[in-house]
């Protein structure tokens, strides 16, 4: 007879655990304080190199080059939360949050640009890295202001002459 | 050791018998013949060393050598080895031998390697089975001159279900009720009784395989293919991730593979309790569905806990884990767990007390054991039908040569029995997760520095909750050059022809639910992202047995 | 003439009772699940919400119509006839007339989705009709029994035997005609995506759905007239203990159905089956025998 009254067993089962409906959003959301939410770059941090681009899975970090500026640009829509980014960024500037209520109907507010001004080179008049990144070498380990202000290709070719110069009298055209 | 020698001579007799060359590359064994030998050695495989065939690669390898390749790849269990044989051939519309008479299990890779690949089989009928009707007929999307993100000019076509005169057709999909991602069943009955079924599924075909092999990098990938599968996801990414390890030989630590052990099982508890509350809701039993996944919601809470993130974990990359399990989380983990166990072992004893519940899962879709073993099932379906498979005993990875657990296993072959063969693993893992908990050594957890080779093969099987899931990479520069996912639902499809048949309607749907099945990760294969079209899909043809 | 105004009045008051009480319902079932639930007046807002959608004709529409509008009327009618049994006068006769107009309403509702040319709707409706065609023969016989019992002059414990599972058994037929599980394999088996709900959407669902909630009210009602008409005398009195009594049974039914699974239509007939034969045979043998005292 109690096989049989067994499925009612289920009513003590029901009582002991209560309602486990949590009224979200009129309450606060679960969340565990290792979430990983959205992330936020840290403007004064970056330096605009890039390595987050480069990990990023789906692509929601961008490096948009033009002449004068590179910009960072993240797509919060694409995100999906994994934080490769702040593991791979050199200098700290991403930070991981906890936040995921990101809803919004206008679709620009998930775009955050972060700007950088190019380093401008003085042989070619052309374009490197960015200023911060110019910097942050620097800190790193000092190099000559005759390197500093030239882009990677005039600053090969000018570390090539200074060598050929000093070994065989020049580089001969 | 001397019983591994004694066995590699038997495979090096073997190679020897058809003039093919055979290399042993730690755990795995690459034979690679001509095309005129591959069924006799299938066979040979298949039958005299038993063999469990899991899926078939093709690859375009005429940048690095000028021909396609066809790998056909198996694992011996009961000595723990890979077996992939492998062939060349040639031309740019290249033919090879069909293995289906001496394998069945074959069936649905060699169909998908012709549609992607444009391999054509000989000694077998054909038909379309992974890209959709209009598809023109000669392009090859997996082809390496075709680029991931071009769209072929293709025509939407129409079709209309199947009328018969003989036997009512009921659709079940592709958008239904009973179904919780898209496919399409067509079971014809007679009264109450099902005498047919057609499957129609790759609906959600994304493209995956090719995506990994043309933007992204190593690490990228692995949070590809996490999101493979909403429920099974992590070991995708372990899967792959041990995959590349052993092709680049890499020494991962300890530590990592114990976690990366830990949060599977944590992936397999989870994903049974989620399949126990869908098979009380099929048969009504909500009461069951609601407190079954009430419970459930513990181990969401310990998998954010424990990596961050409620499912797509993202916490493996190549040589190692991301997050660390540290000792002030050890309390908390084995709290749960005994909770976890004792709500779920009353829940369970009175669910299945429940008359309805008994009766409809007794004796029904029942699978007998020669059927099991020609499809090549995998998992608790293959359990419940009395193979003793088990990936994690079989083929040992991460860390599971530490621990010692039973394989349940039940000869009946129905519904109740695979529903039996999930709870005992529920209780398993429980106790699997202490007891790597307990022996977890101390030391890094992650790999920093280390170089990948490019031309290297690396096959791994690991033990999802669904059955056996194969990853092959072959390593490419700085990213796979091909890497082929064949998941476990893969093999119990075709089964559910014999499951269905003759049984009454009423069943169809437990039926279907009881192989567990996981069409995304079915469907993975490569194909241009949609473009929009809708189809109204029948079936063209029915799958072969 | 008071009387009828006053039976007028109650069946006005009574039709609003299966939606409210199947909301409560909702909720009770929500607590056994620990959830919150939907609000008690959720069934009521959907019933209003369907009303004023659009009407969308499909095959065989304007007969399915037609049939859910007799349904209705032949439910109401036989509500005010049970009412008028508990108000104004004990006549057996408008009794059996309200029995027989719920029978022939389950009837029109049981062929209401065999007018659809839908394969998942003709399933359903051959399950209900299968189920109906056990039940409400077996629902017939107890009435028959108990009447008989109650009617006659005999008072032997065997008769009492008899009555006591005759009512048990009319209690049962009454669970199992309200469609809840396990017995509602016309429209909640999942293959069946929705069964004999399929095709109807709009005005024509809530009148269904409301004609299929007031059948559960009256199939709850029938017992417990049947066992108050021996206690009470006619009056308002007994309609304000019978709703009270009313609420309290379907909940009882509700909390039944929500531990249960669902059967399935090969076992449904054959488990119907083992139950009442039993039942009805000691019923009828304890009539006989109490006859045979007398």
């Amino acid at each position: 007879m109690s096989e049989k009254l067994k499925p009612a067993k289920l009513l003590i089962v029901a009582t002991k655990s209560g309602r486990v409906t949590k009224k979200y959003p009129y309450e606060e959301p679960l969340v565990s304080p290792d979430f990983r939410g959205l992330i936020e770059i840290d403007e004064n941090k970056c330096i605009g190199c890039g390595a987050c681009v480069n990990a990023c899975p789906p692509n929601a970090l961008q490096l948009i080059s033009d002449k004068d500026t590179t910009v960072i640009r993240y797509f919060i829509g694409r995100c999906i939360f994994c934080w490769r980014c702040v593991d791979v960024c050199p200098v700290g500037a991403i930070k991981g949050t906890r936040k995921f209520e990101l809803a919004t109907d206008d679709a620009s507010d998930l775009y955050v640009h972060v700007v950088h001004k190019k380093a401008k080179c003085e042989a070619c008049e052309g374009n490197g890295g960015t200023q911060k990144m110019l910097y942050y070498v620097v800190e790193k380990s000092p190099i000559t202001e005759e390197y500093l202000n030239e882009c990677p290709d005039c600053r090969k070719k000018s570390f090539i002459e200074s060598v050929a110069k000093r070994r065989a009298g020049g580089v001969s055209e | 050791m001397l019983r591994n020698t004694s066995i590699i001579d038997k495979y090096v007799k073997l190679a020897e018998s058809a003039n093919a060359s055979i290399m042993v590359d730690g755990d795995t064994i690459h034979i690679v013949a001509k095309p005129e030998y591959i069924p006799g050695l299938a066979g040979k495989l298949f039958n005299e060393f038993k063999c469990v065939h899991r899926t078939c690669v093709a690859t375009d390898e005429r940048p690095l050598s000028g021909f396609f390749s066809l790998t056909h790849l198996f694992t011996d269990d009961s000595n723990g080895f890979y077996v992939a044989l492998k062939t060349y051939l040639e031309g740019d519309k290249p033919r090879a031998p069909s293995i289906i008479e001496q394998v069945p299990a074959a069936d649905w890779c060699e169909m998908e390697a012709r549609d992607l690949v444009g391999i054509e089989f000989e000694g077998r009928s054909a038909y379309r089975l992974v890209l959709p009707p209009g598809w023109p007929s000669d392009v090859y999307p997996l082809r390496k001159d075709f680029q991931y993100d071009k769209r072929p000019n293709m025509l939407p076509v129409s079709e209309k279900v199947t009328i018969t005169e003989e036997s009512s057709t009921v659709p079940v999909g592709p958008y239904h009720p009973a179904l919780h991602e898209p496919e399409y069943f067509e079971l014809y009955v007679e009264g109450e009784k099902v005498v047919d079924v057609k499957y129609r599924g790759f609906h959600v075909h994304r493209g995956i395989e090719k995506l990994g092999e043309s933007r992204m990098t190593y690490q990228q990938v692995n949070f590809l293919a996490e999101r493979i599968c909403g429920i099974c996801g992590f070991e995708h990414s372990t899967c792959y991730a041990l995959a590349v390890e052993k092709a680049a030989k890499l020494d991962v630590p300890e530590r990592a593979q114990f976690i990366r052990s830990i949060i599977l099982e944590v992936e397999r508890l989870h994903s049974h309790l989620l399949w126990l509350g869908v098979a009380f809701h099929l048969v009504g039993y909500d009461a069951g569905f609601m407190h079954m996944w009430r419970i459930r919601e513990k181990v969401m809470h310990l998998s954010e806990y424990l990596t961050g993130s409620r499912k797509t974990y993202g916490i493996n990359l190549v040589g190692g884990v991301r997050k660390d399990i540290n000792e002030e989380k050890k309390p908390k983990i084995l709290e749960t767990l005994d909770t976890l166990e004792k709500e779920f072992k009353e829940l369970v004893d009175i669910a299945t007390s429940v008359p309805q519940v008994k009766r409809r899962l007794t004796g029904t879709g029942v699978l007998p054991r020669e059927d099991a073993v020609k499809l090549g099932v995998e998992g608790p379906v293959a359990r419940a039908s009395g193979i003793d498979r088990d990936a994690r005993r079989d083929l040992p990875y991460a860390a599971y040569k530490h621990v010692s657990f039973k394989v349940p296993v039940y000869t009946e072959g129905d519904n109740m029995a695979r529903t039996l063969v999930r709870v005992d693993e529920v209780f398993e893992s429980i106790s699997m997760i202490k007891q790597l908990l307990d022996q977890m050594p101390k030391g890094p957890i992650r790999l920093e520095e280390f170089d990948i080779p490019p031309g290297k093969i690396g096959v791994q099987v690991v033990e999802a909750p669904r059955g056996g899931d194969i990853h092959f990479v072959v390593t490419g520069e700085g990213k796979p050059y091909r890497w082929r996912v064949r998941a476990p639902t893969y093999n119990n499809i075709p089964a559910l022809r014999v499951m269905l048949r003759d049984q009454p309607l009423a069943d169809a749907p437990l039926t279907i639910a009881s192989i567990d099945p996981c069409f995304s990760c079915t469907d993975r294969v490569v194909v241009i992202k949609e473009d929009g079209s809708v189809y109204k899909l029948s079936l063209v043809e029915g799958v072969k047995l | 003439m008071l009387d009828v105004i006053l039976v007028g009045v109650v069946s006005g008051a009574m039709l609003v009772l299966p939606l409210l009480l199947d909301g409560l319902e909702r909720k009770v079932k929500a607590a056994i699940q620990t959830r919150i639930g939907p609000p008690v007046t959720q069934t009521l807002y959907d019933f209003l919400k369907l009303m004023g959608k659009e009407v969308k004709p499909f095959t065989g529409s304007a007969l399915a119509t037609y049939m859910v509008l007799l349904t209705i009327l032949l439910q109401v009618s036989s509500l005010i006839a049970l009412n008028y049994f508990i108000i104004a006068e004990r006549n057996f006769q408008i009794l059996f007339a309200g029995l027989a107009l719920f029978l022939v309403a389950q009837a029109s509702s049981a062929m209401t989705p065999l007018l659809v040319p839908n394969p998942f709707s003709q399933i359903g409706g051959y399950r209900e009709v299968v189920v109906s065609l056990v039940n409400e023969f077996t629902m017939i016989l107890s009435i028959g029994a108990i009447s008989f019992i109650l009617g006659g002059e005999a008072a032997s414990p065997y008769t009492y035997i008899g009555l006591l599972s005759a009512m048990i058994t009319l209690f049962i037929t009454s669970y199992v005609s309200t469609g809840r599980p396990p017995f509602d394999i016309a429209e909640a088996e999942v293959e069946l995506a929705s069964g004999i709900f399929v095709e109807f959407s709009g005005p024509l669902l809530a009148t269904y759905i409301y004609a299929m909630l007031t059948r559960r009210l009256l199939a709850k009602m029938i017992p417990l007239v049947i066992i108050l008409q021996s206690l009470t005398s006619p009056g308002l009195l007994t309609s304000l203990i019978l709703v009270p009594l009313l609420v309290v049974t379907w909940l009882v039914y509700g909390v039944a159905a929500t531990v249960v699974g669902r059967t399935r239509i090969d076992m449904a007939p054959v488990s119907l089956l083992k139950l009442y034969i039993p039942l009805m045979a000691l019923s009828i043998t304890g009539l006989l025998i109490g006859v045979y005292h007398a």
